[in-house]
This record gives C-alpha cells, structure tokens and sequence, in this order.
C-alpha cells in the first residue's frame, strides 16, 4: 500500500473528539487543572468569589471561551478558512465547551443563587449537555446514514417506494378479486397502498413488522392456479416496499436526531450569550 | 333505461372538474374489470362488483331500477346497510368496496353521483411531497424564531423589567447580611450604580469608625497608590453569619460580612518597618507574619511613681517638667520592669491558704471568690470591699465599740464617723462612767435634763468633751490608717498640711492612694474568660498560690496559649487568626445627629 494512503487513512480516522491525538482534550484539561490548582493555593480577603482577583482572571478567560464558542457559529459556514481545518476547530469546541462547565463554577467561588449570575451558568450548562448529547449522537449515529454510506438519500429510497407501488398496482391490475386481496393485506399492513408517511409518526412509530405467514398463506391459498407466480411476485413487491419503508424510516429518525438537539443548543447558546452579557454588565454597574 | 354517471373531482386548490357518462343499457355492469360499462379502479372494488339492472318490480309492478351484488368481495352497502338485492330510491347512498355513489335524477335521467376529493398526483409530486413531510426542519420552528424569542425572553426578564421596575433581586450576586436586610431591595444604599465602586460615605451613613481605619489608610495609599475603602475588607452578598444558609435561597454556605483572615493585618504587620519607612515613623509594634511568631504579650500596667514622662515636645523642644504617662506598656517577658503598682496590697499566698478565719467561723476561698465572671460572660468583677473583703476583714477600731466599723470609703467621712461615735460613747455608753462622771462634774449636760448650772458650766464641759472626743478619733484614726484595717491593703499617704487647718476643717489626716488595680491589662485584645470556663484558672495564671507581693504580675504568657492555639490547621489544636483576639475596629457611638428613623431606614432615604 502505497504510504501517503496510510497517512491520508489515519488522518481520515481521527474524529472530532480525536483530532490530531486528543490534542485539544490534553489542552482544556491542562487548561482545567492549572485552574483548579490555583484555586486551591488561591487565598483571596473573604471567600472565593466572582469578584477577587482569581475570579476576574478566571472569568476574563471564561468569556473568552463563550466567545470563541460561539464563533463556531461563524466558522462553520467559511468554508474558504485555510488557517485551520473545520474538524480541528469542532474539536476544540467540544473540549472547551465540556472543560467550561468546570472552569465556571472556580470563576464564582462555587456561588450559587436564584439570580441571573447562575442563571448564565444553567443556560451554559443546558447548551454543554445538549452538546454533549449532539457529539455522542454523531459518534455513534453519523455512521449509520444511509446517504453517508451510499445508499440513497431520503428522496432516492421514497422514490423507490413509489415506483413499488406502482408496479404492485399494475401487477394486481385486472387479476382476479384473490390476488386483490392479497394486495390490499399487504397494503394494510403498510399503511395503505400509497405511501404518505406523517413525519412524527414515522419518528415515533415503530418499522413495519414482516408480514404474517400464515395469514398470507391463507389468501394465497385461495388464488386460481393461474395468478399464483402473480401472488409470488406481488408478495415478493410487497416485501421490497416494507424494507424500503423501513429503511427510509431509520433514515429520517437518524437523521433527526442528529439536528433536533441542535433545536436547544443554537436558542439556548443565543440566550447564554445574552445572560452572559447582562451578568457582565450588572457586576460592573454595582461593582462591590 | 337511461342512466348517468357523473363524478365531480375537486382538487385541494379548489378547481372543480365535473365529468358525466351516460348509458343507454338495461343492464350496466359495475366493477374493476376491463370490461365493466362503469370502471371503478380501486382495489376495494371486485373485478365485476355489481350490476343495475331496468326490470318489473316484483310485487307492485311497473317497471324498477335495481342494484345486484355479484359477490362481490367487499359486498354492496345501500345506507351503509349490505344488500344482495335492492331498487334504488332517489338519496339512496350506494357503497362499492371504498366507493361511494348517490342515486339522484338530473333532467329526466336517474344519475349516480360521485363526489372524489384530492388530486391524483403524478410521481414527482408524490416524492417532492413525501420528501418535504419527512424533512425535521418543516416540522420545528426555524432556528431564527427560536433564537430571537428565547433572547427575548431573557432581555425582557432579566434586563428590560430590572431596569424599569426598579426590581433588582435577580441582579444581586448571593444573599446579604442578615442585619442589612432591611436596606436589601435597595441597591442604591450601598451601590452608587454607574459602574463606580461602593464609597466608604454609604458604609459611614450609618456606621460610625474608630479612628484606626485612618493611619491604615494612609499607610496603605502610600503603600500601594490605592486606597482600600471599607468594602475591600468588607463584602456582601455573602449570605448571612447570623441566619440559616437556606434562608434567602443561596445554594452555597452562608460567610457573612466579618472577614476573618491573618492576611487583613498581616498585609502590613508582617513588613510593618517597610510600610512605615516612606512615612519617615519608626514601628511601635513588632513585625508578625501570624500568630506562630506573635511576640510575648505585654501589659498596660501603672506608671511608676517618680518616672517622668516622655516630656512635652513642642517645636522640636522636649520641655522639663512635662506630665508624666498615666500608663505603660511591659512585656510578661521583661521581669524587671513588669510591677503591678496598683495601691493595693494583696499576697495571693496567704489568701488561698486553707481555712481562713471569717467573722463567723472558717473558710477557703478559691478564685471565683473574688474573680467571678461578670454578666457578659468575658470580663472578670471589680474588686469590691463589701463583696469581697468584709466577710473577713472587720473594720472595727474600738473595743469599747463592739461591731462599730468605721464606713469603707473616703477618709474624711471615716474621720467624721469616729468623732459621732466617740461623742455618742461620751454621752450615751454606761460602760464609761468614768467619762461620764467627769463630764457631769464638769457640769455637762445629759440630754432631757437642762439646768441653769448646766448651761453656765458648759463652756469648760464642751472643751472637755471637745478634747475627749477628737484625741480619742484622732487616735483611732491613727490606728486604722496606718497599723490596721486600712493600711492592711490601701496605700496610704500622711498629709503634708499644718494640725491647725486639719483641726479647722475637720478633715482626715490620712490620704488613700487611688486603686489602679489595671481592668483591661490587654486593652487591644478581645478575651472572653467565658469561653474558657472549662479551663482551670491556674492553668494559665500559673504561680498564684506561691505569689506573696502585690507587685506581682499573673498573668499568662503567650506560651500558655500555645497549648492550644495555633496558626496552621493542626489536629487537636485551635486554629487561630489574628481576628479572634484582635478587633480592627473601636466602634464609637453613632452621633445623635446622624439618626433616622426606621421608615427612612427601611425605604434606604438619607444615605
């Protein structure tokens, strides 16, 4: 094997939590630990608040990090950025937003109260969880995709449904009133002869059980010799639409799960950002 | 028979496509066979499903149009009730499999009627269709709505309603003190806004300041260019030292306002010549980083008799004669220097010996007897003759006299009450009548029984009873001040001044030096003998019972807090910091004119 294709390979393997040997996990953990370390030897007049010198600092280093979080945002649609590689920057942002959750609580002294101060920290943490939540979901769903692994986008496998159907309508056309039956079994079992999924009863519903034997055997049973390759066939088609709507269905849950948790973490990321300024903001205007 | 078959498609946009067929048969087949005269393509409809047949009625006669199932899979339903046969009646609702027909009559025909709904669509629009319901971002609202409104949200709760109602709670930073919770929904008693820092004005509104806070402030503008301001030492929203850490929501524990930390005084004390340096001042104190290299204590103790004081410098010039310091600092480490000259003579020794003979019988006394703990549970009582002398010590100077004591107090009105006592012995005591008898030679006169003799000699009885009674006061008097009672603990002084003006005035001979037993000997410190109680005295004022001079100083060495106190956390050991003895602040009175009233108070007016 030719050796750039070995490199080229191991780049390719590095995910997002992995990128470039957990360079930027080993970074916010150092980050963390120089922090907390500091925190202990820390002595500060009173108790360790958001208001000492250490608090400042920390929190001086903490908006820093909301800030570059949040350009995420910006960086991910330059698509003409040669500075760094889009997965190094998610990488980043992964650790820092997860060593955050950390390095906010030493900012305030382990302070918390009904008040918009932890407030800020509440939202940060919904928008580090449901992150959190998004990353593993990619770890382990990103694979899974059907269109990533070449197998037809949504609009290719419905496609497929509805040229299925067809040639199940046009199989049964003008047979006889057995193999009719035996298509409206298989119809119902599907939901109907036409394919017209309802987006949250796919996401929630269970995939289309195979078809009972025995029923099937039943009404195939009934056929005139004549139309009995055509029941084979029409149960073979039948077959062949319930896979696909099965398969467009793991596709369309797959696919939702990887974009609804984005539904908390963009609002909620814009609401922390705006809790954090007010936060910023109030300290300043009653400075103590 | 004539029959029409019209089926109207309304589309989902609206249009309407009204399309008939008429038949001119009396027998119409009905199905989703290829042959059938009405073509039915549903898969709910038989391949022949049904036939309308123009025959005679059966009972009435007359020509009927009737409906015949041709067993059919799904049957023939005619008002939703299955028939195998049936004449049709105008309204009847036909019912093929899914289909569904109305028998009405248009123009002289009898027509079937049928009513479709939706648009069949061709494939391409099924997929754009089935591809946009499956898509989660039709189905959520747009990332842009989410957004602003949950901004919204936030600015309008936490920014927009602050700002204009006035209602803050949400800004502050943790729960405050307990005793600032009535100015607690007023920011503005303490906080100016305006992004400035809290001004040391807000804190002395109401709170007055002993004056160390000014050299310490100016030592450390020196020292540092900025100027700590009360709030540096003292920060809120810590929640209370007094209430329960649940009280006003905080999460955390509660800290309060007192600062208890070393480094408040440490800051300075610990480099306490370099700090004073830029000021040209030399350090009274000593350098202490912390309680482990705190120096001896020392003592404020009387100043000698004799010693002259530091001298009245005015311009430079030290002045002769100037007054001599009423106090002065020892060391418990300096021997030398280190007498108590408090006027009081006491030997510790001889007191705590066992059974010591009281008036009425024997006693031991033990510390307490004389040092117990005041009512605010920290100081030790003043030393009274009533309360802790007079059970023992009689001041009786007579034994002509018996249980007459002379008053404990000044020596004029001790004089005064021997001579009343010594006249009324002269006049009244049967035990004396030698005395008596001479007076009433010398024709004295005994009250009730004036005669004219009487009055005629009392000049020389007068001069008598005159020189009786002051030599016996005058000698008794001698006695007490300067062999008994008196002189048993006081320090006395003879008066420098001529018999005949003592004589005058009626006045003692003797003078009692001022008690200066010390009642603070620490002033600068805060100790509570009531948090000691388990400790034995003699623990810490070790030496007690072999102490037989006054001048001796018992009190403990630093070295004896040791035992327990420490700096650094130890286990076993108190951790201490200079806060726990020492107070930054002498609280002074608040001035009458700086008072409010509650309502002022509450509202956070006047500040």
């Amino acid at each position: 094997m030719n050796l750039n294709l070995v490199v080229a390979e191991r780049v390719n393997n590095d995910t997002f939590f992995s990128y470039r040997g957990y360079r930027w996990l080993w970074a916010n953990i150092l980050l963390t630990l120089v922090l907390i370390v500091w925190y202990w030897l820390d002595e500060p007049l009173g108790v360790p608040n958001g208001g000492t010198f250490y608090g400042y600092t920390v929190g001086g280093i903490a908006a820093a990090g909301i800030a570059y979080l949040m350009w995420y945002g910006i960086r991910k649609r330059s698509y003409h950025s040669q500075t760094t590689t889009l997965k190094g920057t998610l990488a980043a942002h992964v650790w820092l937003g997860v060593a955050l959750s950390i390095i906010v609580p030493l900012h305030a002294g382990f302070q918390f109260g009904w008040n918009i101060h932890t407030i800020a920290y509440v939202l940060m943490m919904i928008v580090v969880v449901s992150g959190i939540w998004g990353a593993l979901y990619y770890a382990t769903l990103a694979s899974q995709v059907q269109s990533h692994r070449g197998g037809g986008t949504v609009k290719d496998i419905v496609q497929q449904i509805h040229i299925a159907e067809q040639n199940l309508s046009a199989l049964v056309a003008q047979k006889s009133d057995h193999l009719m039956e035996v298509k409206r079994f298989v119809d119902q079992q599907l939901g109907g002869s036409e394919f017209k999924p309802r987006f949250w009863s796919m996401l929630l519903g269970h995939s289309a059980a195979n078809f009972d034997p025995e029923s099937l055997a039943t009404l195939l049973a009934k056929l005139p010799d004549a139309e009995s390759a055509d029941g084979i066939s029409l149960v073979q088609g039948a077959d062949r639409k319930r896979e696909l709507i099965n398969r467009v269905q793991h596709e369309v849950k797959t696919l939702t799960k990887l974009k609804v948790w984005l539904y908390i973490h963009l609002p909620v990321s814009c609401a922390l950002m705006v809790a954090v300024l007010i936060h910023i903001f109030v300290v300043f205007f009653y400075r103590g | 028979m004539r029959l029409r078959v019209t089926v109207e498609n309304i589309s989902p946009n609206g249009t309407c496509d009204v399309r008939s067929n008429d038949h001119d048969k009396d027998e119409l087949t009905i199905g989703r066979g290829a042959g059938c005269d009405i073509l039915l393509s549903d898969s709910s409809v038989s391949l022949v499903h049904a036939k309308i047949i123009s025959r005679p009625r059966e009972t009435q006669g007359g020509m009927g149009v009737f409906v015949e199932d041709q067993a059919s899979l799904s049957g023939v339903l005619v008002n939703k009730r299955p028939v195998a046969r049936h004449e049709l009646v105008l309204g009847d609702v036909l019912s093929f499999g899914s289909v569904q027909f109305t028998v009405r009559a248009t123009e002289g025909v009898i027509e079937l009627f049928r009513q479709k709904r939706g648009e069949t669509l061709d494939l391409d629009a099924k997929i754009r269709r089935d591809v946009q319901e499956l898509h989660v971002a039709r189905k959520l609202p747009s990332f842009q709505l989410l957004n602003l409104s949950i901004v919204a949200v936030v600015l309008a709760v936490y920014f927009v309603l602050p700002v204009l109602t006035e209602r803050r709670a949400s800004w502050s930073s943790g729960p405050i003190e307990s005793s600032h919770k009535m100015i607690e929904h007023n920011c503005q008693s303490c906080h100016e806004g305006q992004f400035s820092r809290i001004s040391d004005e807000k804190c002395l509104a109401c709170h007055t300041m002993s004056d160390h806070a000014k050299p310490f402030t100016a030592h450390a503008a020196l020292r540092d260019g900025v100027e700590p301001s009360c709030a540096t030492c003292h920060m809120d929203h810590n929640g209370s030292s007094h209430g329960s850490v649940g009280d006003s929501g905080a999460i955390g524990k509660a800290h309060g306002l007192i600062v208890h930390q070393s480094a408040l005084c440490t800051d300075c004390h610990a480099r306490i010549d370099s700090v004073l340096a830029p000021l040209n001042e030399k350090a009274s104190v000593a350098v202490v980083t912390g309680f482990d290299d705190h120096p001896e204590f020392s003592v404020t103790l009387q100043s000698l008799p004799g010693t002259p004081g530091p001298g009245l410098s005015l311009f430079g010039v030290t002045l002769p004669g100037a007054p001599a310091e009423k106090t002065r600092r020892v060391r418990l480490d300096d021997p030398a220097k280190l007498k108590d000259v408090s006027n009081i003579k006491l030997n510790h020794k001889v007191h705590l010996e066992k059974d010591l003979r009281t008036r009425t019988g024997q006693k031991t006394l033990d510390c307490g007897y004389c040092h117990g703990l005041n009512d605010d549970f920290r100081t030790v009582e003043r030393i009274s003759f009533e309360k802790h002398c007079q059970e023992c010590h009689s001041l009786e100077f007579d034994e002509r006299l018996p249980r007459v004591e002379v008053p404990h107090g000044d020596p004029n009105v001790v004089y005064r009450f021997l001579y009343a006592e010594y006249a009324k012995l002269l006049l009244s005591s049967e035990k004396v009548s030698p005395i008596r008898r001479e007076f009433q030679q010398r024709g004295g006169r005994i009250p009730g029984k004036a005669s004219i003799e009487a009055v005629q000699q009392a000049q020389s009885a007068d001069d008598f009873s005159r020189s009786f009674v002051e030599k016996e006061s005058r000698g008794s008097e001698r006695v007490l001040f300067t062999r008994t009672a008196c002189f048993l603990c006081h320090a006395v002084e003879e008066k420098k001044i001529s018999e005949a003006e003592i004589r005058e005035n009626a006045t003692s001979r003797f003078k009692i030096l001022e008690p200066q037993i010390p009642e603070r000997w620490m002033p600068a410190s805060i100790f509570s003998h009531g948090s000691h109680e388990e400790v034995g005295c003699e623990d810490c004022h070790a030496g007690v019972r072999q102490s037989t001079r006054t001048t001796d100083v018992l009190l403990p060495k630093i070295d004896s807090c040791r035992s327990c106190h420490v700096e650094h956390p130890e286990v076993g050991k108190v951790t201490s910091d200079c806060v726990l003895c020492h107070s930054y602040h002498n609280s002074l009175a608040m001035p009458f004119e700086r008072k409010r009233s509650v309502s002022d108070i509450i509202l956070g007016l006047g500040l």
